[in-house]
């Protein structure tokens, strides 16, 4: 029996008003998405900035309703609890409170996850662990780097073991060897059976990591290609974004 | 009733301690701290009526102090989270948004407590350095003033759900605890501009009545304070119609 997907986008549209005078402006972030994430892959959303990714991703977290169409994410409804409890999401530059230590964030997030302190204290040590911030235990976030503040982003969407990662922008605006770092530390969660969406302009990293890619431009898909296509084949991924979105 | 309670308690125990950690709550503790013991002056050129004066200075003080914390901790509690980001980290976990608004507004309710604790225990030091008790009826006083607090705190976090800023979310709340103060007189005044039972009275009406809990009144006058089951009553309706409105805007929120 084939399993159902991950995520399963279903003509899919998101309009936003933006406050006027008078009328609210509408504007169409996304129009007619229909895709679905497939469990244990990565899936990578690769578009220029305005063309939905954040939009995308916000929808399948709960925090956001469709205008149209739906979306189902590991079966159910996101904005169901139950859907959010088996869900991470990391936004684009997160921010956590500076006075705080980063077992107290991670434990303040595991709770309201569910978890209680007997289930927290080992988890939190644990995605401490594997995310490389076991060292920085006894900083204080304000003293903490870019690259260990998205290492702090990641540990709280992993923190509650979700089958379903979210991941936007989780490279956005860190060094070389730290992108580096959380590309193998992405890597992993498919090995460890986990499935993962992630968005990013940037084209090397997800040729690096994606096993599929979802094209996007103005709101809607352009092209949905698979890793083999890219893998080997001149010009690579970027030359099938550029093809795809002129 | 867990799944109600239990997140709002998570993030009411969270924001508490963001509170207490803040800068401003140090600096308000700090201020109260300097204007309390410069009461000893008031009480020095009130010479027969010390007590008095120390007394009324020392609770009008902490009622103040505790004012301007509770505006800007209400009017910030939320769009903090909204302008950080941090508000997506809360509601993409099954926290449901209702759970998320009270344990707000118990933080503030509790950091309220504690601010007007700390201040009272300067207070009570000065007293006692000069020679005036504080007794019952001085705590008492100190339980309205909290209960006045809660109150304003709550009407700032509806007002927060609808403002463009945590700036105009402050202002609109002071104006309201000034004409709280005023409450009976501006419905009498409605009522002669307007008309008995007229529009303008109703609106006037849905001004909170602050002079119920001006206890202080009482230590040595007798005031216009309301009976503690009373004055407890009417904050408590403020804070479920404060609560309610503040949750329907905010359930429609996309973030």
């Amino acid at each position: 029996m084939t399993q159902s997907p991950a995520v399963a986008f279903d003509g899919i549209g998101k309009t936003y008003f933006l406050p006027r005078l008078g009328r609210p402006l509408p504007l169409e972030a996304v129009r007619g998405v229909t895709f679905d994430v497939r469990r244990g892959e990565i899936l990578g959303l690769l578009g220029l900035n305005g063309a939905g990714k954040t939009t995308l991703m916000k929808l399948m977290a709960g925090l956001l309703s469709p205008t149209s169409g739906s979306v189902r994410v590991l079966g159910s409804d996101p904005r169901d609890p139950e859907s959010r409890r088996r869900t991470g999401f990391l936004p684009e530059l997160p921010y956590f409170y500076p006075r705080y230590r980063p077992a107290e964030a991670l434990a303040y997030y595991a709770s309201l996850s569910g978890m209680d302190r007997s289930a927290a204290a080992p988890a939190v040590a644990a995605v401490m662990a594997k995310v490389g911030l076991a060292p920085h235990a006894g900083k204080r976030i304000s003293e903490f780097s870019k690259g260990m503040m998205q290492r702090l982003g990641l540990a709280q969407a992993l923190v509650h073991g979700p089958e379903l990662v979210i991941l936007d922008e989780p490279a956005s605006g860190l060094d070389p060897i730290a992108i580096h770092d959380m590309r193998v530390l992405i890597a992993g969660l498919r090995e460890e059976g986990r499935t993962v969406v992630l968005s990013s302009h940037s084209i090397s990293e997800l040729e690096k990591v994606a096993d599929r890619v979802i094209m996007l431009s103005r709101g809607g898909v352009v092209s949905c290609v698979e890793s083999s296509a890219w893998r080997g084949a001149e010009g690579g991924l970027e030359k099938i974004f550029m093809e795809a979105v002129r | 009733m867990t799944s109600f309670f239990s997140p709002a308690l998570r993030v009411a125990s969270h924001s508490l301690r963001l509170h207490l950690r803040d800068r401003f709550f140090g600096l308000f503790l700090l201020f109260s701290l300097l204007l309390i013991y410069s009461s000893l002056l008031v009480g020095v050129m009130a010479v027969y009526q010390e007590r008095r004066a120390l007394m009324d200075f020392g609770l009008a003080l902490m009622e103040l102090m505790g004012l301007a914390f509770c505006v800007y901790a209400s009017a910030t509690a939320v769009s903090s989270e909204v302008e950080t980001k941090t508000i997506y980290l809360v509601f993409s976990r099954p926290v449901p948004r209702h759970s998320y608004l009270l344990g707000k507004m118990l933080a503030v309710f509790g950091a309220a407590a504690v601010l007007l604790a700390a201040t009272a225990a300067m207070h009570s030091s000065l007293l006692l350095l000069r020679g005036h008790a504080p007794d019952g009826l001085y705590f008492a006083a100190l339980g309205y003033s909290w209960l006045k607090l809660t109150l304003i705190s709550s009407l700032v976090f509806a007002v927060s759900m609808f403002t463009t800023s945590a700036l105009s979310s402050m202002v609109i709340g002071f104006i309201l605890w000034m004409l709280g103060h005023f409450a009976p007189e501006t419905v009498f005044m409605a009522a002669q501009a307007g008309g008995k039972g007229s529009l303008l009275e109703h609106l006037a009406r849905l001004i909170p009545n602050f002079q119920l809990f001006n206890f202080k009144d009482a230590l040595d006058v007798h005031g216009a304070a309301a009976p503690p089951f009373m004055a407890l009553a009417y904050a408590a309706a403020w804070w479920a119609g404060s609560y309610g409105f503040a949750w329907a805007l905010l359930r429609r929120k996309e973030f």
